[in-house]
């Protein structure tokens, strides 16, 4: 059958080719939502970038992003960028950032008390998440994260990989399965991770008076959801790690790292520990501060131990011990044996583009977050407390409670 | 002399020269301090507080430490003696005491406080520098819908914002009909805010007005009171109110056909989905 003339006039065609054109010198990246739908791979394999919180960990935690993509860099946002924000690339305001349609990933390194609701707002707009550790600065922010992550369908990886590596060793693979078995309980492993938490270098600056504000710097906007202190320089520049508002100190800083892969290697990324208890001297309101140890219980006895050695005695209450099959009935050693090794972790990238869960997707992060913000809470009411993990509240301690879902400064909400 | 007394505890709570990296506590010191305030009473509670200074003055950390500290451990004592602490110190709230000492006192009884001090915390919600401190306390206490609709038709600017917000946190449905005004205000932060709570107190009344306010709005707003509408639509599924919450996720799914709103159009069919 023979092909129809096509209709085009020479001029409309000038006119459509002139647009193309256009429109390619203008944005050469094809945002990824106009080719490809879910389910589909898009012809245009160049993804859209966007950076939130430049300072500190941010290059890294971008770069950790695009490993594995091909990403444009098309936004750069940071509360401190008053005087060089042009809003077509620097930015002040993440908003302005997310309504950009042709972004599609965004690295989120600000500090802790920004991650869930910028994760948040970036799921709702449509683009896929890599965020820094700690992944939330309580509780409550973790589980609105994950919901959230879930209700959009988006890609939310924690910006520690940890995990990856562990996945692949032979023997934490048959710790993973003789915990996911559930055929061992009660469970009398013990994991203690002794020092490399950083209590000291992360503590605050108490009672210095307040600064100037610097006219690079909105204030009000770097507090966000966290009460509205007077400025002081330590409060931002990477020792905010030292501030309740923002983070909790080392420990909330390092513990991500250092218990995120182990959370994985014992099977625990979809619960949380029960009991809970520190030693730890008398908290300061502001500043996070000294701590000696806090033990972690599971519910099948699974303990982890943060021992901080850097203030009172060494954590001397159990001894380290792993798991083994020997732990095992012989029947059981044979179920645990036949069990498949478990999936491989995807890394961002392979997530990103096959729309699957990635190794350290939102669910494990909050999991792992909320160990350490457990930890933090004990450390600061100074009382032995039990947790629901399904419920995700603290059992008959009201007071402690609150610091599970604290309240946030409007107009930032959860 | 109590002041000298507290004075004297508070100044031995803590070494000065480890303040900055409080790097020695000696809990045995500091834990037999906090026994000797909490033998003094009120008395300790109230004259701990009249040390305190301004922000802006400093000096006094050694006192802001000490009454933290008794506030945490208070959180955890006897309900009696846990009021008797928090009740001396909502009380210093009336004497003429700068209103940064007044917005720490306050915030020490987030940790400690309970339905004894909401009353006098309500007292400080329409205050122009200690609304904040106020409504995060009654927040973080709960079971404070009286405080919040109480200060709620004379509030104005941020105040209105903080308590709106306050209203959905806490689920208040008494305060729908004023909130579904708010939604059509001409303060953008405000109007998305009021959109929120009402979603979370899973009003359905709203539905037109939240489901208007996504289809009319741009950019960012936009995002939010489609956020809006999505999380009304799950509050009422989980009511079991299937009807009101597929209309919402029908609408959403009839009118995203924006590629840069296919996320909005799949996450409303996985709804109409779940809901059968």
């Amino acid at each position: 059958m023979p092909r129809k003339a096509s209709p085009l006039s020479r001029r409309r065609f000038i006119k459509t080719s002139s647009a193309i054109v256009t429109a390619a010198a203008t944005c050469q990246i094809v945002p990824r939502h106009v080719v490809g739908g879910p389910g589909k791979v898009p012809p245009s394999e160049t993804f859209g970038g966007a950076l939130i919180g430049v300072g500190g960990r941010g290059p890294g935690t971008y770069k950790a992003m695009c490993r594995g993509l091909n990403v444009k860099q098309l936004a750069l946002c940071d509360v401190k960028f008053l005087e060089r924000a042009d809003n077509k690339k620097i930015y002040t305001d993440f908003r302005r950032v997310l309504e950009r349609k042709d972004i599609d990933l965004v690295a989120i390194a600000t500090p802790p008390h920004w991650h869930a609701l910028i994760s948040i707002a970036a799921a709702e707009a449509g683009k896929d998440v890599l965020c820094e550790k700690p992944m939330t600065r309580f509780i409550a922010e973790g589980r609105a994260v994950v919901n959230a992550f879930k209700r959009y369908n988006r890609v939310f990886q924690i910006g520690t990989f940890g995990r990856f590596g562990s996945s692949h060793n032979r023997g934490n693979i048959n710790t993973h399965k003789i915990m996911r078995s559930g055929l061992l309980n009660p469970c009398k492993a013990v994991h203690i991770k002794a020092g490399g938490l950083k209590v000291k270098q992360w503590s605050g600056d108490p009672g210095l008076l307040p600064q100037p504000v610097p006219k690079n710097l909105d204030w009000d906007f770097y507090c966000g959801p966290a009460p509205l202190k007077p400025y002081v320089r330590p409060r931002t520049g990477g020792t905010h790690r030292g501030y309740w508002d923002y983070e909790g100190g080392g420990l909330s800083d390092m513990a991500q790292h250092h218990f995120d892969p182990v959370q994985w290697t014992f099977g625990k990324d979809d619960t949380s520990p029960v009991e809970i208890e520190a030693h730890a001297p008398p908290p300061h309101p502001e500043c996070t501060g000294m701590w000696g140890w806090v033990e972690l219980k599971y519910a099948d006895g699974l303990t982890f131990v943060m021992d901080s050695r850097e203030w009172g005695e060494p954590y001397s209450r159990k001894k380290e011990r792993v798991v083994s099959l020997n732990d095992l009935s012989p029947s059981d050693r044979k179920k645990v044996e036949a069990m498949p090794d478990p999936t491989p972790l995807l890394s961002f990238a392979e997530a990103v583009k096959t729309r699957g869960k990635p190794g350290g997707h939102a669910e494990a992060a909050h999991r792992c977050a909320a160990m350490l913000h457990l930890a933090n809470i004990t450390i600061r009411v100074r009382r032995k407390i039990k947790y629901d993990p399904v419920k995700e509240e603290i059992i008959g301690d009201l007071e402690a409670n609150r610091f599970v879902n604290p309240p946030t400064r409007a107009p930032w909400h959860l | 002399m109590p002041n000298e007394k507290v004075a004297q505890l508070a100044a031995r709570f803590r070494d000065p020269k480890d303040l900055k990296r409080q790097s020695n506590p000696d809990l045995k010191e500091m834990t037999a301090t906090l026994d000797e305030l909490r033998a003094m009473g009120a008395d300790g509670v109230t004259s701990l507080v009249d040390l305190l200074k301004p922000d802006v003055e400093g000096g006094d950390v050694h006192v802001r430490h000490i009454l933290h500290a008794q506030a945490m451990r208070a959180s955890g004592w006897p309900e009696k003696d846990r009021q008797a602490f928090t009740n001396a110190l909502v009380g210093t709230l009336k004497a003429d005491h700068p209103k940064s000492v007044k917005g720490y006192v306050i915030r020490q009884l987030q940790v400690a406080g309970g339905a004894e001090v909401t009353g006098a915390l309500g007292e400080w919600l329409l205050d122009n520098d200690l609304w904040e401190d106020a409504a995060q306390v009654l927040l973080a206490i709960g079971d404070t819908a009286e405080q919040f609709l109480k200060a709620l038709p004379k509030a104005k600017g941020k105040q209105l914002l903080t308590i709106v917000q306050a209203l959905g946190v806490l689920k208040v449905n008494n305060a729908a009909k004023r909130l579904r005004e708010l939604v059509t205000t001409e303060d953008a932060t405000l109007r998305q805010v009021a959109a929120w709570a009402l979603a979370n107190m899973a009003d359905a009344g709203a539905t037109a007005l939240l489901l208007k306010a996504a289809d009319t709005t741009q950019d960012h707003e936009r995002t939010k009171q489609t956020s809006a509408c999505l999380q009304l639509a799950e509050n009422l599924l989980a009511l079991g109110r299937e009807k009101e919450g597929t209309l919402i996720y029908r609408h959403l799914r009839d009118t995203r056909n924006d590629p840069a709103e296919a996320h909005i159009l799949e996450a409303a069919k996985r709804g109409l989905k779940q809901a059968g």
